[in-house]
């Protein structure tokens, strides 16, 4: 079955999700709204409202706007009997993330799926399959950094404007590292954070520093931002029995390093010599398949009516209530808001 | 595809102890002149990993000729005994009934650098699904300690193995392996077919017959000589290694991705997770012609350099022993 979609915000992101569907095979593409795309194309509908899109004939619409539009857009999209994938963040804030869940509880007959792609990285998967096979004992704590340098026009993007954006690296970047914290962990009930505008002149955080616990005496410590010079993406996962670190991530601009897996195991009974310093594997990745991964989860999904497991409706809320912990969580950060509302 | 670097500081001599092989390799000498004492074999016309019919001449070993072919430059043994001649070999040989031996087999560093990292490998590839059945084949068992430790997977229903040494009977029977003579079609979810592939008389037969007893997606999981690794490519004839009748095929990391491809695999991981490469060297540095480079860096360099160097190889698959994960797509 060939399904027909619609694309709402043709930007970089979007253009990506039309080249996977096509070279997957997965349908085609016969709608697009984006009020800054001028480019025709005889078979393609073509709009600057989305409102118009939706009332085409296609089985569903892929969301890849700026975060001011996205939790309407889905919620207009589910409303319009479409099934939907949207691109992460979910929405600005945990408030507007409930309302699509509520109204994707309207429509259970429809896919909601959030691009949460990190899970599908090699690896990630790598590791939560050993993770999972419990050969490396309990996960006891885990130290997690994923940040980014900015750039000349950081001040500038939508992404740096908060009745755009609704938070800054916190929920731009932030928000996939503590979906694998969860995925990891399985979520969290305590947060101590610190979020703060140190460096850029924008109006929203551009560090966030967490420290989670959960109702297992699990510990991770989290650190997002948008000053990291030199980019960075570190997970390391400590277990009772061994370790792992998933360093670097194949990004589109290579600049994260090379993605790859450390593997060790514990190892003080009998080696003297080697007393914190174990034998390691290295797994090195060379590809990044994570987008087609969910194009083609999201597609099943509809097609054989299988529920969405990765980057549903109730992860996204998860992750959503994770970084509103963070942000009010911290007392000064709290404060400042409220005292830019007023 | 993966790659995966295995970071483990070893010697030579803790995994093939010298005494012991000293002997493994003077038996070989006696079993060759009294069963491969006529030149009669069957020439091999093409490649046995890529098909090229091109090939030059390479090294001659206890009057085995190797051929290097000339496309993915995969090194083979041609002139290789007939079949007949192979039976004859491995149900006679007395070094193959030394080799098999439990004891010399479960050598504590074998355990450690050779069947524990894998184990972990093995572990750590099965993927983990709701499938309730999974059937598990190691094709022509002949490691204890495999077998020991595959026993304990509790992912694995059913765990045969296939045409395995007679050493091995009492460890399978007591592991709860069954031993089987030939392979049901698409039944196995996993396949580990260790040091054989160097063996096989047509390997690209074998690769087929995997494949066919797979289950879809079934994994097959294989370790073998390489000759893109760096020890090789110095010491070629003088390998210890490279064990005429037994070496036939020596795969380029070029030739197995092929061979592999050509017959549906999915190759998912490939490797080269060897630590002796320099090591080796300098255990024959005044028995081969090294580069300046090569022998200023053996010679004259600290241990550091030296590990970041065999990690180089491995990281650029050019260490002499490779694993391959590949998925029957």
């Amino acid at each position: 079955m060939a399904l027909r979609f619609g694309i709402i915000g043709f930007g970089k992101i979007g253009q990506l999700r039309k080249k996977i569907i096509e070279e997957l095979e997965l349908g085609k593409v016969l709608a697009i709204s984006d009020p800054n795309y001028k480019q025709t194309h005889k078979d393609i509908f073509l709009t600057n409202n989305y409102h118009e899109l939706l009332k085409q004939d296609i089985d569903a619409v892929i969301i890849a706007t700026p975060n001011n539009i996205t939790a309407t857009a889905v919620i207009d999209a589910l409303n319009s009997g479409k099934h939907v994938f949207s691109e992460k963040p979910p929405g600005r804030n945990l408030e507007e993330v409930i309302e699509i869940k509520k109204c994707s509880a309207k429509h259970p007959n429809l896919k909601l799926k959030f691009g949460f792609n990190h899970r599908a990285h090699y690896s990630v998967m790598e590791a939560k399959r050993i993770a999972s096979s419990n050969r490396m004992g309990k996960l006891m704590w885990a130290r997690a950094a994923y940040g980014k340098a900015g750039s000349l026009d950081f001040k500038e993007q939508w992404r740096s404007t908060k009745n755009i954006a609704g938070g800054g690296i916190l929920l731009d970047q932030g928000i996939h590292m503590l979906d694998l914290l969860i995925l990891f962990f399985g979520g969290f009930s305590e947060v101590k954070s610190f979020v703060d505008t140190t460096y850029w002149d924008i109006p929203l955080e551009d560090n966030a520093f967490a420290i989670l616990k959960n109702s297992s005496d699990q510990y991770a410590v989290f650190h997002s931002s948008s000053t990291q010079w030199k980019h960075i993406f570190r997970l390391e996962l400590f277990f009772s029995e061994g370790y792992m670190i998933l360093n670097g991530l194949d990004t589109g601009s290579k600049s994260y390093g090379r993605e790859s897996l450390i593997i060790g195991k514990r190892q003080f009974e009998d080696e003297v010599e080697l007393l914190g310093n174990p034998s390691e594997e290295q797994i090195f990745f060379d590809d990044d398949r994570s987008w087609y991964f969910e194009m083609n989860d999201f597609s099943n999904a509809i097609i054989n009516d299988k529920p969405i497991i990765k980057g549903s409706v109730d992860s996204a809320v998860d992750v959503m209530q994770l970084i509103d912990k963070i942000y009010s969580s911290d007392n000064s950060w709290v404060k400042r808001e409220n005292e830019g509302e007023k | 595809m993966k790659t995966r670097i295995v970071r483990d500081d070893f010697r030579e001599a803790e995994i093939r102890p010298s005494k012991e092989f000293s002997e493994y390799y003077r038996l070989i000498q006696e079993d060759i002149s009294e069963i491969f004492h006529s030149e009669a074999g069957n020439y091999i016309e093409e490649c046995p990993a890529c098909k090229c019919k091109s090939a030059r001449f390479y090294f001659n070993k206890n009057n085995f000729t190797y051929l290097e072919c000339s496309d993915c430059s995969t090194v083979y043994m041609s002139p290789r005994p007939t079949i007949g001649m192979l039976h004859e070999f491995y149900s006679r040989s007395k070094a193959m009934e030394y080799w098999n031996s439990k004891t010399f087999q479960d050598t504590s560093g074998r355990k450690k650098h050779v069947f524990a990292p894998r184990i972990r490998w093995i572990g750590e590839s099965i993927e983990f699904d709701e499938k309730s059945s999974k059937n598990y084949c190691d094709f022509y068992s002949k490691y204890n300690p495999i077998i020991e430790a595959i026993s304990e997977f509790n992912e694995f229903t059913n765990k045969d193995s296939y045409k395995p040494i007679p050493e091995l009977i009492p460890t399978l029977s007591k592991s709860g392996f069954r031993i089987s003579d030939n392979l049901k079609a698409s039944y196995y979810s996993v396949i580990t077919a260790f040091e054989v592939y160097d063996r096989f008389y047509d390997p690209n037969s074998v690769t087929k017959l995997l494949y066919d007893s797979l289950e879809e997606n079934g994994l097959l999981m294989i370790s073998s000589m390489s000759s893109s690794g760096l020890d090789f490519q110095f010491m070629k004839s003088k390998s210890s290694n490279i064990i005429p009748p037994l070496h036939m095929n020596i795969f380029s990391i070029e030739g197995i991705v092929k061979m592999f491809e050509n017959v549906g695999f999915e190759i998912l991981e490939l490797s080269t997770p060897g630590s002796l490469d320099l090591k080796i060297l300098e255990n024959h540095i005044n028995d081969i012609e090294l580069p300046r480079f090569l022998r200023d860096i053996i010679l004259n360099r600290d241990e550091q350099i030296k590990e970041n160097f065999q990690e180089f190889l491995q990281r650029g698959r050019l260490s002499s022993h490779l694993r391959l994960l590949a998925r029957k797509k």
